[in-house]
């Protein structure tokens, strides 16, 4: 069976640091890696502009949803753009819609956004294919890159 | 002045042909990224044994609770506008001892679902349920931002499983 090993660090300085001070009052530094059963990968990087658009359609992918911790994959994504200050917003969509729906909007007006990424964030997160994840950005031509390893 | 948190997340697999933990591929791969966030608040508890009964508004630490993140409660920080950008930064850790077989779910739902003392969230065993968004096996963990639009809350397959949590907020 394949495997694949992400390794995560999250460190930060003490909060008296004198450079790139941490937000404790104590050094943190957390980590955590597994070795993880997968098949299948896709990998692409998109341009995302302001018209929403569905990235992984979870009804459509591996087999779809189904059963917790068997059914869904890992997925990378990094907003890969160049520079500049605008975003990508990645949403959710429940799959049985099939729709992609619009990012942009106050919390209280739209709840299918869950996330931003600025120029150089990344994110590393599970998913179940049982919502489709959606992509959306604040200008055009900004460029996101995924990886997705299916869970075997 | 501000505070910066900096995590780096790596990415490895072998080729396919080796025969020690092959990867999914026919070559190996190595992906690192790293940052540096600036943040100002830092929220971190965990659930020894996480409620697998109908999950239920409330902070966890407070008693038979699921919420981990109630995006209205935190709406002071939320990101209002297309153009303010703040919201938070997600750490989830299965830490369940690796024997068990047991999950953890991590749901993400409209605030509305469940907003007080009382109110109940969808259960996220249920194969299929669009409400969970992912699951943790044992030492699986994620790593993700967050924009408080909606609730984040666990559930688990079974008694006694344990997570850990952090948030650290967008400066």
């Amino acid at each position: 069976m394949a495997k694949i090993k992400p390794s995560f660090t999250l460190t930060s300085n003490k909060s008296t640091a004198s450079s790139n001070a941490g937000p404790l009052r104590v050094a943190l530094s957390l980590s955590a890696s597994d070795l993880l059963d997968v098949d299948s990968v896709r990998s692409e990087i998109v341009t995302v502009g302001t018209s929403e658009a569905i990235l992984i359609d979870g009804s459509a992918t591996n087999g779809g949803p189904g059963t917790g911790g068997t059914a869904g994959g890992y997925i990378w994504m990094q907003n890969t753009t160049a520079s500049g200050t605008n975003v990508i917003y990645i949403g959710t969509n429940t799959s049985a819609n099939n729709a992609a729906v619009d990012l942009i909007g106050s919390p209280g007006a739209n709840v299918n956004r869950l996330f931003t990424l600025k120029v150089g964030e990344f994110a590393w997160i599970p998913f179940d294919y049982n919502m489709d994840i959606i992509v959306d950005a604040n200008a055009a031509d900004q460029q996101l890159e995924y990886w997705l390893f299916d869970r075997a | 002045m501000p505070k910066y948190i900096n995590p780096t997340l790596t990415l490895t697999s072998n080729a396919t042909s080796v025969s020690r933990n092959p990867g999914p591929l026919s070559i190996a791969l190595a992906l690192q990224v790293a940052d540096s966030l600036s943040v100002d608040l830092v929220d971190h508890f965990t659930i020894s044994a996480i409620n697998n009964g109908t999950p239920t508004w409330g902070h966890p630490q407070e008693g038979s609770f699921n919420t981990l993140i109630d995006g209205s409660a935190l709406a002071a920080t939320a990101e209002a506008t297309s153009s303010t950008h703040t919201g938070c930064w997600v750490v989830i850790l299965n830490t369940t001892a690796v024997t068990s077989s047991e999950l953890v779910y991590i749901g993400y739902t409209d605030d509305n679902d469940a907003i007080s003392s009382g109110q109940t969230y969808t259960e996220l065993s249920t194969s299929n349920e669009n409400k969970r968004l992912f699951s943790l096996h044992a030492g699986e963990f994620a790593f993700f931002p967050f924009d408080y639009t909606g609730d984040l809350y666990c559930d688990a397959s079974a008694s006694s499983q344990s997570l850990e949590f952090w948030r650290f907020d967008r400066a």
